[in-house]
Protein backbone atom coordinates (compact mmCIF):
# COMPACT_ATOMS: atom_id res chain seq x y z
CA UNK A 1 0.00 0.00 0.00
CA UNK A 2 1.25 3.34 -0.55
CA UNK A 3 2.14 5.99 1.44
CA UNK A 4 -0.31 8.07 -0.26
CA UNK A 5 -3.12 5.97 -0.26
CA UNK A 6 -2.44 4.71 3.03
CA UNK A 7 -3.07 8.63 4.34
CA UNK A 8 -6.20 8.83 1.45
CA UNK A 9 -8.09 6.27 3.05
CA UNK A 10 -7.41 7.26 7.07
CA UNK A 11 -8.75 10.70 5.99
CA UNK A 12 -11.85 8.61 4.81
CA UNK A 13 -12.09 6.32 7.81
CA UNK A 14 -11.40 9.69 10.44
CA UNK A 15 -14.47 11.50 8.28
CA UNK A 16 -16.67 8.77 8.12
CA UNK A 17 -16.14 6.46 10.78
CA UNK A 18 -18.62 7.40 12.96
CA UNK A 19 -21.65 7.95 10.44
CA UNK A 20 -20.68 3.92 9.52
CA UNK A 21 -21.48 3.18 12.75
CA UNK A 22 -24.21 5.30 13.61
CA UNK A 23 -25.56 3.59 10.26
CA UNK A 24 -24.34 0.13 11.24
CA UNK A 25 -25.84 1.01 15.11
CA UNK A 26 -29.46 1.76 13.64
CA UNK A 27 -29.75 -1.77 11.88
CA UNK A 28 -28.29 -3.99 14.43
CA UNK A 29 -28.29 -2.50 17.79
CA UNK A 30 -25.42 -4.23 18.91
CA UNK A 31 -22.23 -2.45 19.70
CA UNK A 32 -19.80 -5.30 18.65
CA UNK A 33 -21.60 -6.42 15.91
CA UNK A 34 -21.81 -2.78 15.05
CA UNK A 35 -18.54 -2.04 15.01
CA UNK A 36 -17.69 -5.11 13.17
CA UNK A 37 -20.14 -4.55 10.22
CA UNK A 38 -18.57 -0.62 10.24
CA UNK A 39 -15.03 -2.13 9.93
CA UNK A 40 -16.20 -4.07 7.48
CA UNK A 41 -17.36 -1.45 5.45
CA UNK A 42 -14.47 0.55 4.85
CA UNK A 43 -12.61 -3.15 4.39
CA UNK A 44 -15.10 -3.51 1.23
CA UNK A 45 -14.33 -0.07 -0.15
CA UNK A 46 -10.31 -0.54 0.54
CA UNK A 47 -10.50 -3.62 -1.55
CA UNK A 48 -12.75 -2.04 -4.58
CA UNK A 49 -10.16 0.47 -4.05
CA UNK A 50 -13.60 3.02 -4.51
CA UNK A 51 -12.63 5.55 -1.73
CA UNK A 52 -11.08 7.87 -4.72
CA UNK A 53 -13.54 10.17 -6.35
CA UNK A 54 -16.61 9.93 -4.65
CA UNK A 55 -18.87 12.28 -5.60
CA UNK A 56 -20.97 11.85 -2.04
CA UNK A 57 -18.91 10.18 -0.04
CA UNK A 58 -21.44 10.45 2.91
CA UNK A 59 -23.96 8.46 0.77
CA UNK A 60 -21.37 6.27 -0.45
CA UNK A 61 -20.63 5.47 2.97
CA UNK A 62 -23.88 4.90 3.99
CA UNK A 63 -25.25 2.31 1.40
CA UNK A 64 -21.80 0.07 1.96
CA UNK A 65 -22.54 0.35 5.73
CA UNK A 66 -26.07 -0.47 5.59
CA UNK A 67 -25.48 -3.24 2.75
CA UNK A 68 -22.81 -4.67 5.44
CA UNK A 69 -25.01 -4.49 8.25
CA UNK A 70 -27.90 -6.19 6.76
CA UNK A 71 -25.86 -9.11 5.87
CA UNK A 72 -24.70 -9.59 9.05
CA UNK A 73 -28.44 -9.16 10.24
CA UNK A 74 -29.24 -11.82 7.57
CA UNK A 75 -26.20 -14.62 8.20
CA UNK A 76 -27.75 -14.42 11.68
CA UNK A 77 -31.15 -13.72 12.39
CA UNK A 78 -31.07 -13.57 16.08
CA UNK A 79 -28.36 -10.72 16.06
CA UNK A 80 -31.32 -8.54 16.68
CA UNK A 81 -34.80 -10.21 17.91
CA UNK A 82 -37.21 -7.56 17.71
CA UNK A 83 -39.51 -7.11 20.99
CA UNK A 84 -42.36 -9.12 19.89
CA UNK A 85 -45.77 -9.29 22.05
CA UNK A 86 -47.73 -12.97 22.73
CA UNK A 87 -48.81 -14.68 19.98
CA UNK A 88 -45.76 -12.98 17.23
CA UNK A 89 -48.09 -9.44 17.54
CA UNK A 90 -46.34 -6.07 17.66
CA UNK A 91 -45.24 -5.47 21.34
CA UNK A 92 -48.43 -4.08 23.44
CA UNK A 93 -47.94 -1.86 26.82
CA UNK A 94 -48.58 -4.91 28.97
CA UNK A 95 -45.15 -6.14 27.52
CA UNK A 96 -43.43 -3.43 28.77
CA UNK A 97 -45.70 -3.16 32.01
CA UNK A 98 -44.11 -6.86 32.32
CA UNK A 99 -40.93 -5.83 32.01
CA UNK A 100 -41.04 -2.52 34.28
CA UNK A 101 -42.47 -2.25 37.47
CA UNK A 102 -45.50 -0.61 35.85
CA UNK A 103 -46.86 1.78 33.45
CA UNK A 104 -47.29 4.53 36.41
CA UNK A 105 -43.70 3.73 37.64
CA UNK A 106 -42.28 4.71 34.04
CA UNK A 107 -44.71 7.60 33.09
CA UNK A 108 -44.00 8.58 37.01
CA UNK A 109 -40.17 8.47 36.19
CA UNK A 110 -40.84 10.42 32.94
CA UNK A 111 -38.57 7.67 31.26
CA UNK A 112 -40.49 7.85 28.13
CA UNK A 113 -37.82 7.82 26.20
CA UNK A 114 -36.93 3.96 27.10
CA UNK A 115 -40.66 3.10 26.21
CA UNK A 116 -40.80 4.44 22.94
CA UNK A 117 -37.05 2.90 22.25
CA UNK A 118 -39.24 -0.56 23.56
CA UNK A 119 -42.06 0.84 20.89
CA UNK A 120 -39.66 1.28 18.00
CA UNK A 121 -37.87 -1.89 18.69
CA UNK A 122 -41.08 -3.84 18.38
CA UNK A 123 -41.80 -1.93 14.70
CA UNK A 124 -41.37 -4.46 11.63
CA UNK A 125 -37.77 -4.10 10.73
CA UNK A 126 -38.97 -2.30 6.88
CA UNK A 127 -40.03 0.27 8.93
CA UNK A 128 -37.83 0.99 11.84
CA UNK A 129 -34.79 0.91 10.08
CA UNK A 130 -36.01 3.99 7.64
CA UNK A 131 -37.00 5.67 10.87
CA UNK A 132 -33.84 4.67 12.20
CA UNK A 133 -31.54 6.35 9.46
CA UNK A 134 -33.98 9.19 9.54
CA UNK A 135 -31.83 11.42 12.77
CA UNK A 136 -28.62 11.21 10.38
CA UNK A 137 -30.37 10.57 6.66
CA UNK A 138 -32.74 12.30 4.60
CA UNK A 139 -35.24 9.93 2.57
CA UNK A 140 -33.33 10.62 -0.47
CA UNK A 141 -30.12 9.27 1.28
CA UNK A 142 -32.24 6.93 2.99
CA UNK A 143 -33.59 5.39 -0.15
CA UNK A 144 -30.17 5.38 -1.95
CA UNK A 145 -28.92 3.54 1.46
CA UNK A 146 -31.65 0.91 0.94
CA UNK A 147 -32.12 0.61 -2.85
CA UNK A 148 -35.68 1.49 -2.50
CA UNK A 149 -37.44 4.34 -3.79
CA UNK A 150 -37.95 7.74 -2.11
CA UNK A 151 -41.75 7.83 -2.02
CA UNK A 152 -41.57 4.39 -0.65
CA UNK A 153 -39.23 5.54 2.26
CA UNK A 154 -41.37 8.44 3.08
CA UNK A 155 -44.42 6.13 3.07
CA UNK A 156 -42.41 3.93 5.72
CA UNK A 157 -41.69 6.81 7.70
CA UNK A 158 -45.25 8.23 8.03
CA UNK A 159 -46.40 4.38 8.90
CA UNK A 160 -43.52 4.40 11.44
CA UNK A 161 -44.81 7.28 13.20
CA UNK A 162 -48.83 6.85 12.66
CA UNK A 163 -47.58 3.13 14.47
CA UNK A 164 -45.42 4.97 17.13
CA UNK A 165 -48.19 7.47 18.05
CA UNK A 166 -50.99 5.21 18.38
CA UNK A 167 -49.28 2.63 20.72
CA UNK A 168 -48.55 5.47 22.72
CA UNK A 169 -51.67 7.46 22.48
CA UNK A 170 -53.02 3.80 23.28
CA UNK A 171 -50.55 3.51 26.49
CA UNK A 172 -51.37 6.83 27.47
CA UNK A 173 -55.05 6.28 27.25
CA UNK A 174 -54.66 3.40 29.66
CA UNK A 175 -52.59 5.01 32.00
CA UNK A 176 -55.21 7.63 32.94
CA UNK A 177 -58.01 5.15 32.82
CA UNK A 178 -55.91 3.50 35.13
CA UNK A 179 -56.28 6.43 37.51
CA UNK B 1 -53.76 18.66 17.64
CA UNK B 2 -51.82 19.75 20.85
CA UNK B 3 -51.73 16.05 22.08
CA UNK B 4 -50.26 14.74 18.38
CA UNK B 5 -47.94 17.47 18.40
CA UNK B 6 -46.26 16.58 22.04
CA UNK B 7 -46.44 13.16 21.03
CA UNK B 8 -44.17 13.97 17.90
CA UNK B 9 -41.51 15.90 19.91
CA UNK B 10 -41.80 12.85 22.36
CA UNK B 11 -40.94 10.27 19.57
CA UNK B 12 -38.30 12.63 18.05
CA UNK B 13 -36.99 13.04 21.05
CA UNK B 14 -36.34 9.47 21.76
CA UNK B 15 -35.31 8.58 17.66
CA UNK B 16 -32.47 11.37 18.93
CA UNK B 17 -31.37 9.01 21.78
CA UNK B 18 -32.35 5.48 19.73
CA UNK B 19 -29.94 6.08 16.65
CA UNK B 20 -27.07 7.61 19.59
CA UNK B 21 -25.10 4.58 19.89
CA UNK B 22 -24.24 4.07 23.73
CA UNK B 23 -20.60 3.35 23.39
CA UNK B 24 -18.63 4.24 20.25
CA UNK B 25 -14.87 3.18 19.46
CA UNK B 26 -12.83 5.67 19.43
CA UNK B 27 -11.18 7.39 15.78
CA UNK B 28 -7.73 6.87 16.09
CA UNK B 29 -8.01 3.77 17.32
CA UNK B 30 -10.30 2.14 14.96
CA UNK B 31 -7.87 3.50 11.98
CA UNK B 32 -5.01 2.35 13.27
CA UNK B 33 -6.98 -1.40 13.36
CA UNK B 34 -8.39 -0.86 9.80
CA UNK B 35 -5.12 -0.07 8.49
CA UNK B 36 -3.23 -3.12 10.56
CA UNK B 37 -6.01 -5.68 8.90
CA UNK B 38 -5.35 -3.80 5.84
CA UNK B 39 -2.15 -4.27 5.31
CA UNK B 40 -1.97 -7.67 6.60
CA UNK B 41 -4.58 -8.46 3.66
CA UNK B 42 -1.94 -6.91 1.21
CA UNK B 43 0.72 -8.80 3.04
CA UNK B 44 -1.99 -12.14 2.49
CA UNK B 45 -2.16 -11.32 -0.86
CA UNK B 46 1.37 -10.63 -2.11
CA UNK B 47 2.37 -14.10 -0.12
CA UNK B 48 -0.69 -15.64 -2.57
CA UNK B 49 0.71 -14.18 -5.47
CA UNK B 50 4.05 -15.09 -4.72
CA UNK B 51 2.59 -18.95 -4.19
CA UNK B 52 1.01 -18.61 -7.22
CA UNK B 53 4.09 -17.03 -9.15
CA UNK B 54 6.33 -20.07 -7.68
CA UNK B 55 3.30 -22.71 -8.76
CA UNK B 56 2.85 -21.64 -11.89
CA UNK B 57 6.80 -21.49 -12.78
CA UNK B 58 7.81 -24.51 -11.30
CA UNK B 59 4.54 -26.05 -13.68
CA UNK B 60 6.46 -24.26 -16.35
CA UNK B 61 9.82 -25.81 -15.84
CA UNK B 62 8.40 -29.26 -15.63
CA UNK B 63 6.57 -29.12 -18.77
CA UNK B 64 9.23 -27.62 -20.43
CA UNK B 65 11.38 -30.08 -19.24
CA UNK B 66 9.07 -32.60 -19.85
CA UNK B 67 8.90 -31.94 -23.57
CA UNK B 68 12.89 -31.91 -23.85
CA UNK B 69 13.15 -35.36 -22.34
CA UNK B 70 10.23 -36.44 -24.59
CA UNK B 71 11.74 -35.07 -27.83
CA UNK B 72 15.06 -36.73 -26.85
CA UNK B 73 13.66 -39.95 -27.01
CA UNK B 74 11.88 -39.57 -30.24
CA UNK B 75 13.87 -41.63 -33.11
CA UNK B 76 15.77 -39.98 -35.39
CA UNK B 77 14.31 -40.74 -38.63
CA UNK B 78 17.37 -41.43 -41.02
CA UNK B 79 16.69 -42.42 -44.55
CA UNK B 80 20.03 -42.76 -45.87
CA UNK B 81 23.30 -43.38 -44.00
CA UNK B 82 26.56 -42.70 -46.40
CA UNK B 83 29.18 -45.26 -46.42
CA UNK B 84 31.40 -42.94 -47.39
CA UNK B 85 35.31 -43.98 -45.62
CA UNK B 86 35.97 -42.20 -42.45
CA UNK B 87 32.23 -41.50 -41.93
CA UNK B 88 31.04 -43.50 -38.86
CA UNK B 89 26.97 -44.02 -38.78
CA UNK B 90 25.71 -43.77 -35.35
CA UNK B 91 23.42 -46.65 -36.06
CA UNK B 92 26.01 -49.18 -36.38
CA UNK B 93 26.38 -51.50 -38.64
CA UNK B 94 24.61 -51.39 -42.24
CA UNK B 95 22.14 -54.32 -41.41
CA UNK B 96 20.85 -51.90 -38.00
CA UNK B 97 21.15 -49.30 -39.85
CA UNK B 98 18.87 -50.63 -42.55
CA UNK B 99 16.70 -52.18 -40.25
CA UNK B 100 16.30 -48.73 -39.06
CA UNK B 101 16.01 -46.29 -42.16
CA UNK B 102 14.23 -49.03 -44.74
CA UNK B 103 10.46 -48.60 -44.25
CA UNK B 104 9.43 -51.84 -45.33
CA UNK B 105 11.54 -53.76 -43.00
CA UNK B 106 11.02 -51.20 -39.99
CA UNK B 107 7.69 -51.50 -40.47
CA UNK B 108 7.67 -55.49 -40.91
CA UNK B 109 9.85 -55.59 -37.33
CA UNK B 110 7.25 -53.14 -35.75
CA UNK B 111 4.91 -55.82 -36.64
CA UNK B 112 6.82 -58.95 -35.70
CA UNK B 113 8.97 -57.97 -32.62
CA UNK B 114 8.40 -54.18 -31.65
CA UNK B 115 10.60 -52.09 -33.80
CA UNK B 116 13.76 -53.44 -34.07
CA UNK B 117 14.90 -50.60 -36.05
CA UNK B 118 13.68 -47.93 -33.26
CA UNK B 119 14.99 -50.11 -30.73
CA UNK B 120 18.42 -50.34 -32.46
CA UNK B 121 18.93 -46.41 -32.62
CA UNK B 122 16.96 -45.94 -28.98
CA UNK B 123 20.00 -48.04 -27.73
CA UNK B 124 22.52 -46.35 -29.37
CA UNK B 125 21.26 -43.34 -29.01
CA UNK B 126 23.09 -42.30 -26.04
CA UNK B 127 26.28 -43.61 -27.34
CA UNK B 128 26.62 -41.61 -30.30
CA UNK B 129 29.82 -40.31 -31.29
CA UNK B 130 30.92 -36.51 -31.23
CA UNK B 131 29.91 -34.47 -33.97
CA UNK B 132 33.49 -33.32 -36.02
CA UNK B 133 34.14 -30.29 -37.71
CA UNK B 134 35.13 -31.76 -40.85
CA UNK B 135 32.93 -33.99 -42.66
CA UNK B 136 34.06 -36.64 -43.47
CA UNK B 137 35.87 -37.35 -40.41
CA UNK B 138 39.42 -37.68 -41.41
CA UNK B 139 41.70 -40.58 -39.78
CA UNK B 140 44.98 -41.75 -40.27
CA UNK B 141 45.79 -44.17 -44.32
CA UNK B 142 46.14 -47.72 -43.79
CA UNK B 143 49.03 -49.52 -45.45
CA UNK B 144 47.51 -50.33 -48.34
CA UNK B 145 46.20 -47.10 -49.05
CA UNK B 146 49.57 -45.39 -48.29
CA UNK B 147 51.59 -48.05 -50.79
CA UNK B 148 48.69 -47.02 -52.79
CA UNK B 149 49.42 -43.80 -53.09
CA UNK B 150 53.09 -43.90 -53.15
CA UNK B 151 52.51 -46.05 -56.31
CA UNK B 152 50.65 -43.84 -57.61
CA UNK B 153 52.99 -40.47 -57.67
CA UNK B 154 56.54 -42.87 -58.17
CA UNK B 155 55.65 -45.26 -60.82
CA UNK B 156 55.72 -44.99 -64.51
CA UNK B 157 53.54 -44.34 -66.92
CA UNK B 158 54.38 -47.62 -68.60
CA UNK B 159 54.15 -49.70 -65.48
CA UNK B 160 50.91 -47.70 -64.62
CA UNK B 161 49.18 -49.44 -67.90
CA UNK B 162 51.02 -52.36 -67.64
CA UNK B 163 49.07 -52.26 -63.86
CA UNK B 164 45.73 -51.14 -65.70
CA UNK B 165 46.15 -53.89 -68.61
CA UNK B 166 46.68 -56.29 -66.36
CA UNK B 167 43.81 -55.60 -63.73
CA UNK B 168 41.25 -55.27 -66.40
CA UNK B 169 42.37 -59.19 -67.53
CA UNK B 170 42.19 -59.79 -64.04
CA UNK B 171 38.70 -61.34 -63.82
CA UNK B 172 39.38 -63.05 -67.34
CA UNK B 173 38.79 -66.88 -66.71
CA UNK B 174 42.31 -68.75 -65.93
CA UNK B 175 43.39 -70.81 -69.05
CA UNK B 176 45.69 -73.59 -68.78
CA UNK B 177 47.44 -75.23 -72.48
CA UNK B 178 46.64 -78.43 -72.68
CA UNK B 179 49.72 -81.01 -72.07
CA UNK B 180 50.92 -82.90 -74.92
CA UNK B 181 53.85 -86.19 -74.06
CA UNK B 182 54.87 -88.11 -76.75
CA UNK B 183 54.57 -91.81 -75.61
CA UNK B 184 57.60 -93.39 -75.21
CA UNK B 185 59.19 -95.86 -78.20
CA UNK B 186 60.52 -99.45 -76.50
CA UNK B 187 64.05 -100.68 -77.64
CA UNK B 188 64.61 -97.26 -79.47
CA UNK B 189 67.20 -94.93 -77.71
CA UNK B 190 66.94 -91.76 -78.65
CA UNK B 191 69.30 -89.59 -79.97
CA UNK B 192 69.83 -86.96 -76.96
CA UNK B 193 71.97 -83.89 -77.71
CA UNK B 194 73.71 -84.05 -74.80
CA UNK B 195 77.24 -85.19 -75.29
CA UNK B 196 78.60 -85.58 -72.47
CA UNK B 197 75.46 -87.91 -71.09
CA UNK B 198 76.53 -90.04 -74.03
CA UNK B 199 80.02 -90.37 -73.28
CA UNK B 200 78.73 -91.81 -69.78
CA UNK B 201 76.75 -94.40 -71.45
Amino acid sequence: MRPEDEAEFAGLVERQWRFAYRVAWAVLRNRADAEDAAQETFLKIFRARAWRGLRDEKAFVARAAWRASVDRLRDSPSRRTPLRGQGGTDIELEDIADRASGPEEIAAAANWEAVVHRLIDSLPEELRQPLALSVDLNSREIAAAMGVPEGTVRTRLMRARAMLREKITAMEERRYAGR
Amino acid sequence: MRGDELIDERIDAALLSYAEPKEMPETRVVVARLLARVESESQMRRVRWWGFALAASCLLVALVVGSWILRGLRVPEIAWAPSAPGVVSALGSDEERVGASHPARAKSGRAQDGAPGVRVASEQWGARLPKMDVFPTPRPLTAEERGLVAFASEASPELKKQVVEAERHMGDPITIAELKIAPLASGVVQDSKDPERDKEK
